[in-house]
C-alpha cells in the first residue's frame, strides 16, 4: 500500500527515471481510457487516445505546474485530444445523435455485442456522469479519487455514480427487452 | 459496499493482459521527455565561431602582407636614394627625407 505518490513519480520521471514513468503509465494508463471513452465511445479509439494523451503528458512534465494534481492536468488533455478526434472523425453526427460507434455486424461474438450495450446506455449519460461511472466502477477509485482527477465534491461524484447507475441499469434493461422476440 | 457496481469488465483494456502490457510499454517507450536538442545547437554555434575566428586572424594578417609588399616595392628605391645621397654627396631635401622616414617608418 506504500505505492509512491503522483508528486514522487512526476518528480523521478521528470529526472528521466524510467521505473517512475512506467510507474505513471500503468497507474493512468485505464483511468485515461475511461476519461477518453467518456468522450469518444469507442474502444479502439479510447485506446489511442489515452495512449497518445499519457505519451503527451510524460513528455512534457516539465509543464506540470503541480505534480500533485497529475491526475486532472492528464484527465484535461485527455479530454482535448478525444474532443479534437471526435471533431475531425466521421462519427460526430453520431455523437451528436448519442449512437454508440462500435459497429455490429452479424455473427458478432457475446462479448463484442455486450460491449455495444454498454457503450450504448453510455452514450445516453451526461460526459461527467460518463467519467464518474467509468472511473468508479471500471477503474474502482474511490468517490475521492474521482472527485479530486474530476474538480468535483464527494457529495457530487456519489450523486453523479447513482444517476448514472440508475440511468444505465434502465437503458441496459431497456435494450434488453427491445432485443427479445415479441412472440415470447 | 459496492455491490451496486456495474459490470463493465467487457469495456475493460485489462482483460487482454498481453495488449494491455503492449500498451504500457508504447507508452514509457515513446513517452521519455524530449532532450533538448542543446548539443546539436552548440555545434552549430561552435562551428560559425570557430570560422569567425579564422576570418579574423586571416584578415589580421592582411595589413601586414601589404605593408611588406609595399615595403619590398619601396626598399630598394629608397635605398638607391640614399646611396645616391652618399655617392653625389649632396644633402637631400625635405620632401625627400620626409618621404625616405614614412617610407620606413610603413615597412
Amino acid at each position: 500500500m506504500d505505492e509512491p505518490s503522483d508528486t514522487v513519480l512526476v518528480a523521478r520521471a521528470r529526472e528521466g527515471d524510467d521505473a517512475a514513468m512506467e510507474a505513471l503509465a500503468r497507474r493512468y494508463l485505464r483511468p485515461a481510457y475511461a476519461v477518453a471513452l467518456a468522450v469518444v465511445r469507442d474502444v479502439s479509439e479510447a485506446e489511442d487516445v489515452a495512449q497518445e494523451s499519457l505519451m503527451a503528458s510524460l513528455q512534457r512534465l516539465d509543464r506540470c505546474r503541480d505534480p500533485a494534481k497529475f491526475a486532472p492536468w492528464l484527465f484535461a488533455g485527455v479530454r482535448n485530444r478525444a474532443l479534437n478526434r471526435l471533431g475531425r472523425s466521421k462519427v460526430r453526427a453520431a455523437y451528436a445523435r448519442g449512437e454508440p460507434r462500435e459497429e455490429l455486424t452479424a455473427g458478432a461474438s457475446e462479448g463484442v455485442l455486450l460491449r455495444s450495450r454498454l457503450l450504448s446506455a453510455l452514450s445516453r449519460l451526461s460526459s461527467v456522469q460518463r467519467e464518474v461511472v467509468l472511473l468508479h466502477d471500471l477503474e474502482e477509485w474511490t468517490h475521492g479519487e474521482v472527485a479530486a482527477a474530476l474538480g468535483l465534491s464527494e457529495v457530487m461524484s456519489r450523486q453523479h455514480l447513482f444517476v448514472a447507475r440508475r440511468l444505465m441499469r434502465e437503458n441496459l434493461g431497456q435494450e434488453h427487452r427491445e432485443e427479445e422476440p415479441a412472440d415470447e | 459496499m459496492n455491490d451496486d457496481r456495474l459490470d463493465l469488465s467487457a469495456l475493460d483494456p485489462k482483460r487482454d493482459p498481453l495488449h494491455f502490457e503492449r500498451m504500457v510499454r508504447a507508452v514509457v517507450l515513446r513517452g521519455r521527455p524530449r532532450v533538448h536538442p542543446v548539443f546539436p545547437v552548440l555545434l552549430g554555434w561552435g562551428k560559425v565561431a570557430v570560422t569567425c575566428a579564422a576570418l579574423l586572424a586571416l584578415s589580421a594578417w592582411i595589413p601586414a602582407v601589404l605593408r611588406w609588399r609595399q615595403g619590398e616595392s619601396r626598399t630598394p628605391d629608397r635605398l638607391a636614394l640614399v646611396s645616391s645621397w652618399a655617392e653625389a654627396g649632396s644633402i637631400p631635401s625635405d620632401a625627400d627625407l620626409f618621404w625616405t622616414i614614412e617610407a620606413g617608418r610603413g615597412r
